[in-house]
Order: structure tokens, then sequence, then C-alpha cells
């Protein structure tokens, strides 16, 4: 069945259908005429025979009442030609023929025929098969000569049989048959021509259907001669366009499906992250991308369309093949170095797939690490120095502690000088912890400064004369110059000295034996500035900045011998701060170095 | 028999350690040379072989793993055995010094001076 529905396509099924009804409406209309033509016949022939009785009658009554007969028989052969009839024949009193078309007859008694009743007005007959097999109506009207019957008249007539009827209608059959098969045949035609291309687009959308369901769907143009066609083959063009048109026009179709999809809310918060977020197709073309990824790369045009790798691959060309490498199914982190008209920077991009598999495209979130980077650097700085400077203290104590328990061999004098030793280790641990406590209570902001009226004068003349031993420990010389009119000024006295103590200690530790160090104040309106200068290592030009970052300590390998947290610095720039000061810088590597903290006096 | 007196080098920063380390060396009857970093103690070791020496390995100028490789290319003291002391254990691998430099024991800060002190004797017996 299925196999046949193949073979008869869809025209092939209308038309053969068009034909079935056709050839019965063929059929039908054709047994119509010919029993029309029928009926048609035997009326004609019976009219022609009975249009001839009334006359005939009159005539052979008229030839009776005369006597002589002699015209009967005249009368007879001319109403067979006239009225078409089989036979006619007069018929006595005593039922023999004084008449008959059929001379051999005349004389000769009527046989009463086997067949059914006719009746026609008051005129009965009898139909029946004669021996020629032909149908004869045979009527018979009573003759009738003052009230006396006379015999009858009888007319026969053939009654038309389908040879007949067929021979009638095929005087006609060139019209009847030719006509009607042209027409349908016509109809045929018309109908293909009409349910061809409903065909063609039944089997286009046929083939559309047996693609697979991601599939691009593609149509042939067809011959474009009814309105049908015409529109499929609009419908294949915008087909065939749609399918040409590049991916940007796809990806920027997306885009704004994305922008109308995600637009408001969702668009906007991944707009104002810091970190940057991207979105790409599976060819890494991007999608989507939100600010901070135009600012971490430093473009400040559309990324959108662009394919993420080549523009990574432009600003660090060294990282990016890293991440080009790694698989595309699983997530892939890769840190990027690289150069920006601010500085270096180090970011960390991820990369994740969509879905399950890389088709769907990537997620990337792209994130400036930098501050981290230097942190970690710093802290692991930190760690290292801390480790060492805690480390040292406590191999002394232990080793001078262990020597002094072993007792012999240690006279007075050493013993002396190996407690002296301990102790001096022991002051230098507390120092180191005191700094890391400082700091961290600085990290957790509770370094809050109580002013009171101090007088400043006094207040660093205290401070010179706390760190006076320690500057003749460093063997340097140690100036105080001090103005006479400093006056007071509203101060945090236990900070302040703090952190003039940390800058004169550091001058003290990075100048070397015969150097000198001065603290010098001097007051300017409602600034007091207090000055320390010193001719120690100095601090090279890069490192000017640094020095007041936390956990920094210098490349400068005379100060990587010293004790140092890397937090006095950076702790007392805070002080000055919180005090609507600040610390400033000046120093030349090898010749000194100057701090010079300004404080305001209210 | 009196054996002629055993030399050791000391190169330590710290002063106080260098005189502790000093002070437990001598108690053990070594004659000993202190230098204040890696450099000092090369200028010493250059010119004349050691029995011992022992290193700390954070110094300026010159670490004591820079002095190691120094002294292990040099004539006079190619062999000498010598004890690293470092406050960052976690860094360096013994086993890898060992193999590379040819150091000979590591202590680690803060170290027992007595410990040192047998340790030396044990490395330069051994040499004897």
């Amino acid at each position: 069945m299925s196999t046949l529905k193949a073979q008869l396509g869809f025209p092939r099924r209308v038309i053969a259908v068009y034909l079935l009804f056709s050839v019965g409406a063929v059929l039908l209309l054709g047994g119509g005429m010919a029993v029309a033509v029928q009926a048609m016949l035997r009326s004609q022939a019976t009219d022609g025979a009975l249009s001839q009785v009334d006359r005939l009658t009159s005539a052979i009554k008229l030839d009776i009442v005369s006597g002589s007969g002699a015209k009967r028989q005249e009368l007879v052969d001319l109403a067979r030609l006239e009225g078409r009839l089989a036979w006619c024949a007069v018929v006595d009193a005593d039922g023999r023929f004084t008449a008959h078309t059929d001379p051999q007859l005349i004389g000769a008694a009527m046989i009463e025929p086997i067949g059914s009743q006719l009746r026609w007005g008051v005129v009965g007959g009898i139909r029946y098969r004669d021996a020629k097999e032909e149908l004869i109506d045979e009527y018979r009207v009573p003759l009738e000569i003052d009230q006396k019957p006379a015999g009858s008249l009888v007319v026969a007539v053939v009654a038309p049989g389908w040879q007949r009827v067929l021979r009638e209608l095929s005087a006609y059959a060139p019209f009847a048959v030719i006509g009607p098969l042209g027409v349908i045949a016509g109809g045929g035609w018309w109908l293909r021509r009409m349910t061809m291309p409903l065909a063609e687009i039944a089997e286009e959308l046929s083939a559309i259907a047996r693609l697979s369901i991601d599939a691009q769907p593609q149509g042939e143009r067809i011959r474009a001669n009814t309105l049908a066609a015409i529109g499929w083959n609009r419908v294949v063009d915008r087909l065939e366009e749609l399918n040409e048109s590049t991916a940007e026009d796809a990806a920027s179709r997306l885009r704004e499906l994305a922008t109308l999809a995600g637009g408001g809310k969702t668009r906007a918060a991944l707009e104002s992250l810091s970190e940057g977020i991207a979105v790409t197709d599976a060819e890494g073309r991007i999608e989507f991308a939100n600010r901070a990824v135009a600012a971490l790369l430093c473009r400040y045009d559309a990324l959108e369309g662009e394919v993420l790798d080549e523009l990574l691959a432009a600003v660090a060309p060294e990282n990016a093949a890293a991440l080009g490498a790694g698989s595309r199914h699983v997530e892939v982190v890769s840190e990027l170095q690289l150069s920006t008209p601010i500085g270096d920077r180090t970011l960390r991009l991820s990369r994740a797939p969509l879905a399950s598999d890389a088709a769907a495209g990537h997620v990337w979130s792209v994130r400036d690490i930098t501050q981290q980077k230097l942190t970690e650097s710093s802290r692991d700085q930190f760690i290292d120095t801390a480790t060492h400077e805690l480390r040292t203290p406590l191999a002394n104590i232990k080793a001078y502690a262990e020597t002094l328990a072993m007792g012999d061999m240690v006279d007075i004098e050493e013993q002396k000088e190996f407690c002296n030793t301990i102790n001096a280790e022991a002051t230098r641990l507390a120092r180191f912890v005191d700094d890391l406590l400082s700091i961290s209570s600085l990290e957790v902001g509770s370094l809050g400064i109580k002013k009171t009226n101090v007088d400043v004068r006094r207040l660093l003349e205290e401070i010179a004369e706390k760190v006076r031993p320690l500057m003749k420990q460093a063997a340097v010389q140690f100036e105080v110059a001090l103005s006479e009119k400093l006056g007071e000024a509203r101060l945090d006295k236990d900070k302040v000295s703090g952190m003039v103590v940390n800058l004169l200690g550091n001058a003290a530790k990075y100048t070397p034996e015969g150097g000198s160090v001065t603290l010098a104040a001097v007051r300017h309106d409602d600034e007091i500035k207090i000055e320390v200068r010193d001719t120690g290592v100095g601090i090279a030009e890069e490192e000017l900045d640094s020095v007041f970052e936390k956990f920094f300590r210098s490349a400068n390998p005379a100060v990587g011998e010293k004790v140092g947290t890397g937090l006095g610095l950076p702790l007392a720039r805070e002080i000055a701060r919180l005090h609507r000061g600040d610390i400033v810088l000046a120093s030349k590597l090898g010749e000194g170095s100057t701090f010079t903290a300004i404080l305001p006096v209210h | 028999m009196q054996q002629p007196t055993k030399t050791v080098l000391v190169a330590e920063d710290n002063a106080a350690l260098r005189r502790v380390i000093a002070f437990a060396l001598k108690g053990c009857g070594f004659e000993t040379t202190t230098a204040v970093d890696g450099l000092e103690a090369w200028e010493f070791a250059e010119a004349q072989p050691f029995d011992l020496v022992v290193s700390d390995q954070q110094m300026p100028n010159m670490t004591g793993v820079e002095l190691i490789e120094k002294l292990r290319a040099s004539i006079t003291n190619a062999k000498t055995p010598v004890i690293l002391l470092t406050a960052k254990g976690l860094e360096l691998e013994l086993d890898a010094l060992r193999e590379r430099y040819g150091v000979s024991a590591m202590l680690h800060k803060p170290f027992s001076p007595a410990q040192l002190g047998s340790l030396a004797e044990e490395l330069v017996g051994q040499l004897v």
C-alpha cells in the first residue's frame, strides 16, 4: 500500500480519482441518454402508428359501407408507409384478414399472439416478440358500422430495441464521445497544472521534514506557473538569504536577542561587576562582554564579535598560548601578564564551557589580581623576614643559654657578656613582636588617637634622650636642632613619640659607623615639621614610594642585613595621617635620607 | 701523641651567634677563624685550607651555598666538610645539597652549640 502511495504521487492520485469520477459520470450520462433515446423512439413509433388510426378507421369504414372493399388493401399499404408501421391489416368480424400489408396473409385467420397487454386510450393492444425476435406493439382498433361490430383495424409497430437505440445513438457518437473525453482530458491537464506545484512543494516539505532537527531547512525553487509556486519560491529565497547571512549577522541578531531577553536588570547587574564576564560562541567570538572585560584588556570599543583568544594573544602573546592549549571541555584557569599604559598587570582568566560540551560556547571571567599578587609577594617576603627575624634572636638565646648552662669553661666576664647578649636578643624579639602587634592593630583600624595639648619641644627633647643610647651603640653622631618657637600642638603624645622614635631608629640602623643623624623641628604657621636626617645608605629612587608599603624590604643588601619587619614606616605614616598630616621622604642612594613628618597643630 | 690542632672557618653575619659558635668550637679544641659574611670567609678559605667550615646560609654579599660552590671549585678546600646553618629549613633540602655541593650536615636555627661541637668533632674525626 505504502509503496503504491509512494509511486502514485500526489497529482497522479488526484488525477486518477478525477478520471474515476469522470468515467462514472460519463457512463451514467450515456446510460441516461440511451434510456431517453429509447423512450423517445418508442413514443415516436407509437405516435406514428396511432396518428394513422383515426383517418384510416374512417376510410376503411367508408370502404366497408360502400361495400366495394377494393380500396382497403391500398389504404393499409399507404398507412404502413406513412406511419412507419411494421405491418397493418384489417380483420373482419370473423377474424380473418381482409386486407394486410403482407398480401400472403389476406384471407388467413388472425393468430392471437402471446404477450403483454397494452392500452392507449380506448385502443387495446399486445406486445410480443415475432418470429424475427422483434418486439412488436400490436394495437387493435374496433371498427363499428351502425352500432354493429364490423371487425377491427390492426396496426403493429416495431418497438425500438437496444440495437436500434445504439444505432440511433451511433450517429451522435463522434460528438457524444469525443466531446466529453476532450473535456475530461482538458480537466485532467488543468488539474495537473494546478496540482503539480503543490506536489513539488509537498515533496520539498517532506524532504525538510526528513532533515535532522538542528539542520538548516533549505528548499529548491520550482517552476513559477502558479501563485502557490511563486509564494513557495519567495519562501525559498528568504530561507537562502537566512542561511547565507554571515555569522556576524547571526551574532548581531543573537546579541540583539540577548539584549532584549537579558536586558534590564540582569545585564545591568553583569555590567556593574568589577570582574570581567564574557560569553563566547563555539568559534570563540564574543557574544557578550561586560564593561570590566574591555577595561581590563584596555579596550575602549565594543568587543562583541571579536575572537577573545586573539584579543588575549594580542595583549599578552606569551601567556595566552597556555590557555589556548587547554581543553575546551573543562574549566581552564590561567594567569596573564600584560603591560598596559598604567603599568604591568596580572590577570586571572578562567574559561568554562557553557554546557557539557564546548559547542555551546564558553563563559569567561577575568579578574585583575595585580594587587593580590603584590600582597602575596609582600606577604611571602614578610614571612621570610619574620622567620629570619624570629629565628636569629631565638638561635642566639638558645645558644647562649645552653652554653651558660653547661657551666664549664665560661668565666665570670663571659657569663656577664652572655647574659647581656641574651637580654639584647630578647629585647630584639620583643621589639619585633611589638611591631607585629602595632601593625595588626593598624590593620584592623583600632589604631585610634587620643589628642592632648603637647609641648612639642619638650616631647622631642624626651625622645632625643630616649634614643641617645641607640645612637651611641650604632656609633653615629646624633644632633638635635629644635626651634625655640615650636609651641603647643594637639597630638597623641605616645603615637607621635613612637613615630619619631621609629624614624630615628631607622636612621641609626641604616647609617654606618661614623655617620650622623639629625633631629630637627620647625613651626610654619599651623604646621610643625619634624625632620629626621641621616647620612646613611639612602633609598634608591625606584624604591621611594615603596618604603611606606607594608612588608616592603629594600633590595639593597645593606638594608637586608638589618632587622626589620617592613612595618615601621607604614606604621609611622599611618600615625601622621591619623593627625591629618603626612610623612614625606627625600633620599639619595649612598648619601642619606630625610624623612619629614608634617603635623598640623590643631 | 698530640695531634695538630684542627682548624675551623666560621662564617656568620650575626655577631652574637658568631661569638657563641666560636666559643663552642674552641671549647671542643678547635682553632677557629671567623668571618662576618660569605665573601670574607671565601677570602680566608682561598688563602688556606681548613679542616671544617661552619657557615650560615643567609648572609649578605655571599650566601652559604654560594660560598660552598666556591669552596668546591677551589684547590685549598675542595673536600672540606661543611656544616650549613640555616633559618630556612623548609627551603633547602639536605639531600639535594649533599648531592650537589657535598654539604656534610645542616643545622636549623635555633640549634644547640653542644650538638654543633659534637657534629664538628665527628666530621673532622672521620677525615683523620
